[in-house]
């Protein structure tokens, strides 16, 4: 009888189809949300965990066409009969992508926004965005300009106007996708309080196993559209943390082997670059890269990782210093030369997508560089082979999953067959697997004797797959050093906000919080 | 007394009474004065011109296409010179000339206006014409996004370079529309559609009327100011009128 009165949300979906689609993107999906759950829902790539976000907030049937045979019901009431822009009194939603859900000018206004709309007194709206900023650690920030907001700020102000609404549910898909290390832990120790102390029930889709499973007390597993498993986090991070290992395991062995190489890839001597607005970019930075290195840049959210990555392949001109890669300076006469030997694999795939079909995507730089029919179609496919694209080589780019467009991304850069790769949050917005995925190719072309620059604040990622880490700090270089020596420099890098201590501690601190 | 004191409707008020005096205006006498008045008004509003300069460089740029075109084409007044099939008429110039008047009035009074009252303020002044805050608000969410649309196209066009498209060129920039463009219009079509979602799940239309964070209300002197500019405009129009009837 208990269980009746807590529960606040109901969603039993037996098939939700969209138009021109054959197979069902949800199918035999049955649960109960109680008053004070922290539900994390995981599960591989277009697996249907943002669908099935959007059934239970109304987006789907109200704003995106599905046919769904089912119900969901909140506090009693069939979403189906409710107006979208009612559901705000029932949910707080936070998508991915938070520079798409930032509406206001400011901060103040963006979060305001919601309670505008509630009809909520002047008085209170003041009182309660001041409350929410400081919740997520914003306070000060209320004239700040919404444009001038890093992605990890912006994130936080989207998660503060969705706070602020005072919804019973709070569902957040991916929330932080944008945020470093530090950023993730502060985030979910505060939803963990918000839900220990205000009992507030929320539904999480989750990135990374780590930190979040401390504050959750169920875990549902989604594939093809189907909640398959259903974990207490302790069991489902016994049963992820083995998979880990195992792979942690044969990676180890072969990043230790790593010999470092006398030829020089590119070398920065005293680069510091400044923004036309005056923002530093980064400053001083020495760094020789060798010919085999699998070099990962970590540092938080603005330490100037991005900066250096466009800086070394001139896409940005440095303030001061100089860079030279492959012995030849980045002048405008040797730009392109050096471009078609170094490959860039952008954050967001869609930033170049642009053609028809896989094979014409795939085929865009080496057309430029006037190839011949025979050869293009070749690399075509040889490139789509390595990613494992190649019987949708037909497709439209745009019907693959994100991981998969990523993967169509290094394969438009692979055509090239580049000596120097370098990626730029490679893995960001994808789960687990499909980002282990991405850099177990890397990897593989790593030792194939291809450079690698890998920008990540990923820390689990770097340590698995580099051979050597470069921290970025307050836009400079703390440290440069062999992954095989990380344990000696532990500390140092946690005082940088970089806390290695944190992998794989699930659980490990006794109070269920971490040593942040 | 600051720009920033005046009522969004008081700018709106002088911005329509520029536009009726470059079209009433008939002398480059008449135009020069009220061109004059206008850069006055934001010198000393403002203080400086600065934010003028590059449309100042489109007038002079828009100036000179009107005199040539003006010197090709007019077939008013006498001829005064020839040159085979090229013939200059004497009205050729002075029409050049209020031509170009004209459309600076209008430029700058529009550039004066747009740029004088932020997007809340343009929000609330057409709430107080009593159009519905779902139209209305939109105009402070163009203003959001375009700095974030730009720098996108920025940051796609930088991915396209690194793929060894170049866009150096005029005609390196238009071969390197289809590769640019197609993937910035996806990415606006998807921001639209997840703007729309956010803004709906956060009440936006659930009922007619909102609370907004902020209010504009007239002043003294801005009833003063709109009242004296309205007169003017009247008496303007009517002394033009009177004369035709």
């Amino acid at each position: 009888m208990k269980k009746i009165e807590n529960t606040i949300a109901k969603v039993t979906i037996e098939k939700l189809v969209f138009p021109h689609e054959e197979k069902p993107a949800l199918k035999n999906i049955d649960f109960e949300i109680n008053q004070g759950d922290f539900i994390v829902i995981t599960g591989g790539v277009a697996s249907g965990k943002s669908i099935l976000l959007h059934c239970i907030t109304g987006a789907i049937p109200h704003y995106h066409n599905a046919e769904l045979t089912g119900r969901v019901t909140i506090m009693g009431q069939n979403i189906k009969d409710m107006r979208l822009n009612k559901m705000s009194d029932y949910v707080g939603y936070m998508m991915q992508e938070p520079q798409n859900q930032i509406i206001g000018l400011d901060v103040y206004e963006d979060v305001a926004f919601g309670l505008g709309n509630l009809e909520i007194p002047l008085k209170e709206i003041d009182q309660r965005v001041k409350d929410t900023l400081e919740f997520v650690g914003l306070s000060g920030y209320e004239s700040r300009q919404t444009a001038s907001l890093s992605g990890g700020q912006a994130q936080r102000v989207v998660l503060a106007s969705v706070l602020a609404l005072n919804a019973p549910i709070l569902i957040l898909d991916q929330p932080t996708a944008e945020l470093d290390p530090q950023g993730r832990n502060e985030l979910y120790k505060r939803l963990g309080q918000l839900n220990k102390t205000q009992n507030q029930t929320i539904v999480l889709v989750m990135d990374r196993i780590e930190e979040v499973l401390n504050y959750a007390n169920r875990v549902f597993y989604i594939q093809s559209g189907e909640i398959v498993k259903q974990y207490l986090p302790e069991a489902y991070y016994q049963e992820q943390i083995e998979h880990r290992k195992e792979k942690i395991k044969c990676l180890t062995s072969v990043n230790s082997n790593h010999v470092k190489s006398s030829e020089m890839i590119a070398k920065i001597t005293d680069v510091s670059y400044q923004y036309k607005n005056d923002l530093l970019g980064c400053e001083d930075i020495h760094l020789d890269i060798f010919k085999g290195d699998f070099l990962a840049i970590i540092g938080l959210n603005g330490s100037g990782k991005s900066t250096l990555a466009k800086l070394i392949i001139g896409l940005l001109k440095p303030s001061k210093g100089e860079i030279k890669v492959f012995n030849q300076p980045l002048s405008k006469e040797k730009l392109a030369e050096i471009r078609s030997r170094v490959g860039f694999l952008f954050q967001n795939p869609d930033y170049q997508i642009f053609a028809s079909t896989l094979e014409e995507e795939v085929g865009f730089s080496l057309r430029l560089r006037g190839d011949i029919y025979e050869k293009i179609e070749q690399k075509i496919e040889e490139s789509l082979e390595f990613v494992g694209l190649l019987g949708y080589k037909k497709m439209h780019p745009h019907r693959l999953s994100r991981g998969q467009r990523q993967l169509l991304a290094l394969a438009s850069i692979l055509v090239s067959d580049p000596e120097f790769i370098i990626a730029d949050e490679p893995t960001s917005g994808l789960d687990e697997n499909q980002g282990y995925m991405i850099m177990d190719k890397l990897f593989h072309l790593s030792k194939n004797g291809k450079t690698i620059l890998l920008i990540t604040h990923d820390l689990t990622m770097a340590k698995d797959y580099s051979n050597r880490l470069v921290a970025l700090h307050d836009h400079r270089i703390q440290l440069d050093i062999s992954t095989r020596d990380l344990d000696q420099h532990l500390d140092t890098l946690k005082k940088i906000g970089l806390n290695f201590h944190n992998l794989i501690s699930f659980r490990e601190v006794k109070d269920g919080t971490f040593n942040a | 007394m600051g720009l920033s004191m005046l009522d969004p409707r008081t700018k709106l008020a002088w911005y329509v009474l520029m536009i009726c005096f470059s079209l009433i205006s008939g002398t480059a006498v008449q135009l020069c004065v009220v061109l004059l008045a206008g850069i006055m008004a934001s010198l000393i509003l403002t203080g400086s011109l600065k934010q003028y300069k590059v449309v100042i460089l489109i007038l002079l740029f828009l100036g000179l296409q009107i005199l040539v075109v003006q010197l090709i084409f007019c077939r008013e007044g006498v001829l005064i010179y020839q040159w085979g099939i090229l013939e200059i008429y004497s009205e050729a110039l002075p029409l050049a000339i209020t031509g170009f008047l004209k459309a600076s009035i209008i430029v700058f009074a529009s550039m004066q206006f747009f740029t004088s009252a932020s997007p809340q303020e343009f929000t609330l002044m057409l709430m107080k014409f009593k159009i519905p805050y779902r139209f209305s608000m939109l105009v402070g969410l163009s203003v959001r996004f375009l700095p974030l649309m730009k720098a996108e196209y920025i940051s796609i066009i930088d991915s396209q370079r690194t793929r060894g498209l170049r866009m150096e060129s005029a005609w390196d920039n238009l071969k390197g529309i289809f590769p640019t463009f197609l993937p910035f219009l996806y990415r606006s079509v998807r921001r639209a559609t997840e703007t729309a979602l956010a803004m709906e799940l956060r009440g936006y239309g659930r009922t007619k009327t909102r609370t907004f964070t902020s209010d504009i209300a007239l002043k003294s002197y801005d009833t003063v100011l709109i009242f004296a500019m309205l007169a003017v405009i009247i008496i303007s129009l009517i002394s033009k009128v009177l004369p035709l009837i």
